[in-house]
C-alpha cells in the first residue's frame, strides 16, 4: 500500500492476531470475576466518543459496529479499515483502601466494503467481554494458629470475528445481519505457598468458549427540511456457546486435570436495541440509543452473584464545521457523549451501575483518512454494602483509513 | 480533500507516547492488590494433619568408619545408659625427613610426642594414665579401603611409654611427651649408625616398626579425650647428644605419624547389661517399645535412630489434595541428655529395608525454647519433597520407607557424642500440611 498509516494498521492488526491477546478493556476490576466477564459495550470508533450511541447513526469515514445495517454508510466505491488502542488509568475504593493501575492496549480492527449501491460488508475483530483482576489475600491453616499468602488473579476474555452484510430494501431501508463467532478463554487461578513454607501451588479454572452467534439489524432514514431523520433497530437471539470448562491444579512442576462438575455452558443473550439520530449536512449529528439484554436468563451456576437484565441509555452528538479557510486543522469533527447502564450483575443484592461521559476530536488527514482520539471520564460499582467502586479515565485513539477501489474514481 | 498538518501528526504521536510511558508504569504495585478479598470463594485449603504416628527404633551399624578422622580417641567411659566404651588409636610411623647422626653422637631418649585437641567426653578432674604398646603387624586397610571401629591389629602386650594425663593442667598448645622404653630407642638409634636401609626407606620402616596403640588404664572409665592425628602433631622424637668443642649440643630427630588414613579409633563396648543388649546386626533394628520409648544415637559405637510411619499410606485414601510442607520433629530426652553437649544439627537419610544409608534427605538443627530449668530441644526435618517423591505413584511400602537420622560420618567415627530421643512424647511427630481442593 501506498498509505503509510494503512501500513501501521496492518502491522497493529497483525501484532493483535500474532500475539493472540485478548482484547482487554479493563484493568483490575473485580466486577470482571462473575459470569463471562466485565461486558464490553460499545467501545468502538468515533461512536465511542459519543457515549457508545450509533444504532441510527451510519458508518461513514468511519465504521459503525453497532448496527450492521449501517455498513452502506462508507463511500461508492471505497473500503474503510479501522483499528485503536485504548488506554485505562483506574482508581478503585472500598472507602478504606485504594489501589490503581493503567494499562494500554489495542483494541480492535474492523473493514468495511462497498460493492455496490445496494450491498456493503464489513468484518473485523472486537472484544465482547474481558477479565482482570487480582487479588492479594491471605488464609488460615486448619488445624494451627499460621497463616499463608493466597493470590486470586483473572485473565482473558472473549473476543468475536465478524462477517457482516447490509442490504438496501427500499429507499432509505436497508438491513443487516452479522454472523459473529465468538471464542476466547477465561482463566481464574487461585495461587499459595511459595513463600518458603509451603510447596507453590495454582489452582486454575479455564473455560474455553466459542461459537456462532447471529445479530440482525434495520435503519430507516427519511428526509425533511435539511434533516435526516433516521430510526435504528437492532436484535440480537439468545445464544448458548460452546464451554469446556477445564480445572487443573500444579504443584511442584506437575500439573494434572480434575474432574470439572460445573460444566455449564456460557449463555450470550437476547438482546434488543432502538435508536433515533437526526443528521444536518455533514455537520452535525445527534442520536440517542437505548439497549436491552436479557441476562436474567442467563445461568452461571454460582451463588455469589445474580444476573440481571441489563440496560444501557446513552447519548451522543458530533459537530463538524464546515471551515475549509481554516487549513491546518481541516473539518475538524468535535464530540460529546454520556451513557448510563445498569449491568447484569448483581453482586451482595447490588446492581452494579455505571455511567460515562466522553468527549473526543476527529482529525482529518491525509487521503480522507482520519486519526480520532476520545477521552472519557466513567465510575463503576458502589461503596453499598461492602463493595468496590471504580473511577476511571480512559482514552482511545483511532485510525481510520479510506481507500478507493481504483483510482479513477478520486 | 484536506490538506493534512504534519505537525499536528507529531504531536499526536507525542501524545501517545506519553500516556504510553504513563500508563505503562501504573502498574507497579500489584502485590499490594487487597480489595475484594471478601468476595472471593477460596476453593483450597491448608490442613494440618498430624496424627500419622512417628514409630522410632535404634540400629547398631556393623561397623563405623573411623580412619582418616584427625581425632584421635583414647580413654574408657562408662555410659549410664550404653554400658562401657573402650577407645585404642591406632596409628603408624614413618620415616624422619631427615637424620642428623653423626659418628661419636651418642643416644639420649625417644619420645612419642602428642597434642591434645580440646575433645573430651567424661570427667576432667580425674587423671588418666595412657600407655603406649607397638603394634606387632602392619596396619592394613579393608577391602573398602576404610578401617572401622571393629578393626583390630595386635600388639606387643608389654606397654613400651606411658604418661599420666591430665586435660585440666594442659592448655591446647602444650604437647604431651611420652617416654618410650630405650631398648626400643636404642635399636632405632643403632639401626641409624648402621646406615640401614629400615631408616631411608619407608617401608622397610613401618615393616620394621609397625605402629603405636594408644590405650588408656582399664580402670579409668569416666574419660576420654582427643588428640590431634595430623603429621605434625604425631611424632616420635629421638634426642640425640653431639659432643663439641663449645659445649654439647642436642639433636632431635622426628618420625612423623605415617599415613594418615591408617590412623583409626578403635571402639569397643558391652550392650549387654543395657536395655539394648538384642541390638547385634545391623538389619535388625530395636523398636523403642522395647526401650522405654527411648531411641539412641551414639557415635563410635554406631547407634542410629531409624523412623518409620507406619500408617502413612492412608493418606492416599484422601481425595484431591497434596502435600505442600512436611515435617518431622524429634524431640531431645531431657533426663537422658543432661550434662551431655548436644550436636547443632543432625542429617536424615534414606534407609532400605536391611538399614543400610541410602541417600541424604535432609538435616536438622538443634532448636531450643523454653526456660533453662525445663528447656525443650528439638530438631525438625522438612521433608516434603521426599515424602511427595514417595506418594507419587499413589502407593507407600513403610518398611520401604524408613529413614536414618544420622550424625556427619567424621563425627560419628571421630566422637562419642550422644543424643537420645523421646518417641513417647507428642512433640516427636509428624507434621503433614495438606492441601486440599
Amino acid at each position: 500500500m501506498k498509505n503509510k498509516q494503512a501500513t501501521a494498521i496492518i502491522i497493529l492488526f497483525w501484532l493483535l492476531i500474532i500475539t493472540n491477546r485478548s482484547l482487554a478493556q479493563v484493568k483490575n476490576s473485580i466486577y470482571s470475576m462473575y459470569g463471562i466477564g466485565q461486558v464490553i459495550e460499545n467501545n468502538y470508533g468515533i461512536n465511542r466518543a459519543m457515549g457508545g450511541t450509533g444504532i441510527a447513526f451510519q458508518s461513514g469515514n468511519s465504521i459503525n459496529t453497532l448496527n450492521p445495517a449501517s455498513y452502506l454508510g462508507v463511500s461508492p466505491n471505497s473500503f474503510t479499515i479501522e483499528t485503536g488502542i485504548y488506554g485505562i488509568y483506574n482508581r478503585a475504593s472500598d472507602g478504606n483502601i485504594t489501589q490503581t493501575n493503567g494499562d494500554i492496549n489495542i483494541s480492535y480492527f474492523l473493514a468495511d466494503l462497498y460493492i455496490n449501491k445496494w450491498w456493503a460488508i464489513s468484518f473485523g475483530i472486537l472484544p465482547v467481554s474481558s477479565v482482570d483482576y487480582q487479588i492479594n489475600s491471605s488464609d488460615q491453616v486448619n488445624g494451627e494458629l499460621t497463616t499463608y499468602e493466597k493470590t486470586y488473579t483473572g485473565s482473558g476474555g472473549i473476543s468475536q470475528g465478524y462477517i457482516g452484510q447490509s442490504f438496501k430494501l427500499l429507499k432509505g431501508l436497508t438491513l443487516g445481519i452479522n454472523t459473529a463467532y465468538y471464542i476466547g478463554d477465561l482463566i481464574q487461578t487461585e495461587t499459595g505457598g511459595g513463600d518458603n513454607s509451603y510447596t507453590e501451588y495454582e489452582l486454575e479454572n479455564k473455560k474455553n468458549i466459542n461459537g456462532l452467534h447471529f445479530n440482525y439489524g434495520l435503519q430507516y432514514s427519511m428526509e425533511k427540511t435539511d434533516w435526516l431523520y433516521t430510526l435504528g433497530l437492532i436484535y440480537g437471539s439468545n445464544k448458548t456457546l460452546n464451554t469446556v470448562n477445564d480445572l487443573s491444579f500444579t504443584n511442584t512442576d506437575t500439573t494434572i486435570s480434575l474432574e470439572q462438575n460445573d460444566q455449564a455452558n456460557i449463555q450470550i443473550p437476547r438482546n434488543f436495541g432502538l435508536g433515533i439520530s437526526m443528521k444536518k449536512g455533514n455537520d452535525f449529528r445527534i442520536g440517542l440509543d437505548y439497549q436491552w439484554k436479557n441476562w436474567a436468563q442467563s445461568n452461571f451456576n454460582t451463588s455469589n452473584f445474580v444476573t440481571k437484565n441489563s440496560n444501557r441509555l446513552s447519548v451522543g452528538m458530533e459537530y463538524s464545521p464546515n471551515t475549509r479557510e481554516s487549513k491546518p486543522f481541516g473539518q475538524i469533527s468535535y464530540r460529546l457523549g454520556a451513557n448510563y447502564q445498569n449491568s447484569y450483575l448483581a453482586v451482595n443484592n447490588v446492581r452494579i451501575n455505571s455511567f460515562g461521559v466522553n468527549c473526543g476530536i476527529g482529525i482529518p488527514m491525509k487521503r480522507n483518512n482520519s486519526l480520532n482520539f476520545t477521552i472519557e471520564y466513567g465510575e463503576e460499582g458502589t461503596l453499598k454494602k461492602g463493595l468496590i467502586k471504580y473511577s476511571y479515565w480512559a482514552f482511545y485513539l483511532h485510525f481510520s483509513l479510506h481507500e478507493f477501489w481504483s483510482s479513477q474514481n478520486r | 480533500m484536506i490538506i493534512p498538518n504534519k505537525s499536528m501528526n507529531h504531536y499526536f504521536l507525542l501524545f501517545m507516547f506519553t500516556l504510553l510511558s504513563i500508563l505503562s508504569t501504573c502498574d507497579e504495585n500489584a502485590e499490594n492488590f487487597t480489595l475484594g478479598e471478601e468476595f472471593i470463594e477460596s476453593q483450597t485449603d491448608i490442613n494440618l494433619i498430624d496424627t500419622f504416628s512417628v514409630v522410632l527404633s535404634t540400629v547398631i551399624l556393623d561397623k563405623v568408619e573411623t580412619s582418616g578422622t584427625e581425632n584421635m580417641l583414647v580413654g574408657n567411659y562408662e555410659d549410664n545408659l550404653l554400658g562401657e566404651i573402650y577407645c585404642d588409636s591406632y596409628f603408624q610411623i614413618g620415616t624422619a625427613n631427615s637424620i642428623d647422626i653423626e659418628y661419636g653422637d651418642s643416644y639420649d631418649s625417644l619420645y612419642l610426642v602428642l597434642k591434645y585437641n580440646g575433645y573430651f567426653l567424661g570427667d576432667t578432674s580425674q587423671s588418666q594414665k595412657i600407655s603406649v604398646y607397638q603394634l606387632a603387624e602392619n596396619i592394613v586397610t579393608e577391602a573398602d579401603e576404610v578401617l572401622t571401629n571393629q578393626s583390630t591389629f595386635s600388639y606387643n602386650p608389654n606397654p613400651i611409654g606411658a604418661v599420666i594425663f591430665n586435660p585440666q593442667t594442659i592448655s591446647d598448645e602444650d604437647n604431651v611427651l611420652i617416654k618410650i622404653d630405650d631398648n626400643i630407642g636404642l635399636d632405632l638409634f643403632s639401626k641409624i649408625n648402621e646406615e640401614s636401609e629400615i631408616i631411608t626407606n619407608n617401608e622397610l620402616f613401618i615393616d620394621y616398626f609397625h605402629g603405636l596403640v594408644l590405650k588408656a588404664d582399664e580402670t579409668n572409665q569416666k574419660l576420654v579425650v582427643g588428640f590431634n592425628a595430623s603429621k605434625d602433631d604425631v611424632k616420635l622424637v629421638l634426642c640425640t647428644t653431639r659432643f663439641g668443642e663449645y659445649g654439647d649440643e642436642e639433636i632431635r630427630n622426628e618420625f612423623t605419624m605415617g599415613d594418615s588414613t591408617k590412623q583409626f579409633n578403635h571402639i569397643s563396648y558391652d550392650l549387654s547389661s543395657t536395655l539394648l543388649k538384642p541390638l547385634v546386626e545391623q538389619r535388625y533394628e530395636l523398636p523403642t517399645t522395647n526401650t522405654n520409648g527411648r531411641a539412641f544415637l551414639q557415635a563410635g559405637i554406631g547407634l542410629l535412630i531409624r523412623v518409620d510411619f507406619p500408617s502413612l499410606s492412608n493418606i492416599l485414601m484422601f481425595q484431591q489434595g497434596t502435600i505442600v510442607k512436611a515435617e518431622l520433629t524429634v524431640l531431645s530426652s531431657n533426663i537422658d541428655n543432661k550434662d551431655r553437649e548436644l550436636n547443632s544439627s543432625l542429617l536424615l537419610y534414606k534407609s532400605d529395608k536391611i538399614n543400610r544409608v541410602q541417600t541424604s534427605i535432609a538435616s536438622a538443627s538443634k532448636i531450643t525454647t523454653g526456660e533453662s530449668y525445663e528447656e525443650e530441644i528439638t530438631y525438625t526435618f522438612d521433608i516434603t519433597d521426599y515424602l511427595k517423591d514417595e506418594l507419587d505413584d499413589l502407593y507407600f511400602a513403610p518398611e520401604e520407607s524408613g529413614l536414618l537420622i544420622t550424625l556427619s560420618s567424621n563425627t560419628l567415627g571421630s566422637t562419642l557424642e550422644r543424643l537420645i530421643i523421646d518417641n513417647k512424647s507428642p512433640k516427636t511427630k509428624l507434621k503433614i500440611y495438606y492441601l486440599t481442593y
